[in-house]
């Protein structure tokens, strides 16, 4: 199966800026979808993609034709929500706000405070075990899925799945949560 | 989150079911892409490192090939240096 953005892909490869503008108008919703999990303002899920998109941007003539366009640039950002988790938690910074624009109605809003809830537990791990346990708990991906993602081998990978849900299950016990 | 009580609090697998459901803020991040890549020219494909190519190994399974072949070249290695050393002594005998 040959890949949809094959040509644009070539073509922004080759320095068309405009070609990589129709690639960001058309995977931005995917990319904000995988970082809104990760990201705890608006503005942070902001700059998380548009990192993503720039290093996509810069690392484009790595990408190889054989891999298909959409998997590497969600790749690319898992991986820009992992650095972000780490960067949060070397500057010590906690708080959690809410991302204001949602649609509004009630079912969102009752996903909305439990993605806030969870979001606020998971920021209590340290970072590489939050950022797995994102991927694994709200965007329910398999572990391999995840290795993938991180580019980690699947065997570190389970190590860390193992430690990073002690950890939880230690966090959850002490904040009155079952699992 | 302490705010919570007891009666109204979630397990953790209802808590994660329904933040999957969260749906993402619209953002558009078109403009601010292009004027960040205005003037930086996509990177030129850098050589695979050293490291990169150990990782590949491991990652494909063939990092007991990969050993074996490398133990082979050593004592390859080894014994053709040994040869030649005997040679030398050899070639140096017979100019004293």
């Amino acid at each position: 199966m040959t890949d949809p953005d094959l040509e644009l892909v070539r073509r922004a490869r080759d320095g068309d800026a405009l070609a990589f503008g129709e690639l960001v108008e058309k995977y931005q919703p995917i990319i904000t979808s995988m970082l809104h999990r990760f990201a705890a303002s608006h503005a942070d899920l902001e700059d998380l993609v548009q990192e993503s998109f720039i290093k996509a941007w810069r690392a484009l003539p790595k990408w190889e034709p054989r891999q298909p366009f959409a998997h590497w640039l969600r790749r690319i950002s898992a991986r820009t929500g992992l650095d972000y988790c780490r960067r949060r938690k070397r500057s010590r910074i906690t708080p959690v706000e809410h991302l204001p624009e949602t649609i509004d109605t009630a079912s969102t809003d009752t996903a909305r405070e439990a993605l806030d809830e969870a979001r606020q537990l998971l920021g209590r791990l340290p970072a590489d075990e939050r950022a797995l346990l994102t991927l694994l708990y709200l965007h329910g991906m398999t572990i391999d899925e995840a290795a993938d993602h991180f580019g980690w081998t699947t065997a570190k990978t389970k190590i860390r799945a193992f430690r990073a849900r002690q950890l939880l299950r230690r966090t959850l016990k002490n904040h009155g949560y079952e699992e | 989150m302490d705010t919570k009580n007891d009666e109204t609090r979630r397990t953790w697998s209802e808590l994660t079911a329904l933040a999957r459901n969260a749906q993402p803020p619209a953002i558009d991040v078109r403009h601010a892409v292009m004027s960040g890549i205005r003037h930086q020219p996509a990177a030129p494909a850098a050589p695979p490192s050293m490291l990169a190519t150990v990782e590949v190994l491991f990652g494909r399974g063939l990092a007991k090939p990969a050993l074996a072949l490398f133990a082979v070249a050593c004592g390859t290695i080894g014994y053709a240096g040994c040869r030649g050393l005997d040679l030398i002594e050899l070639v140096a005998s017979f100019s004293l």
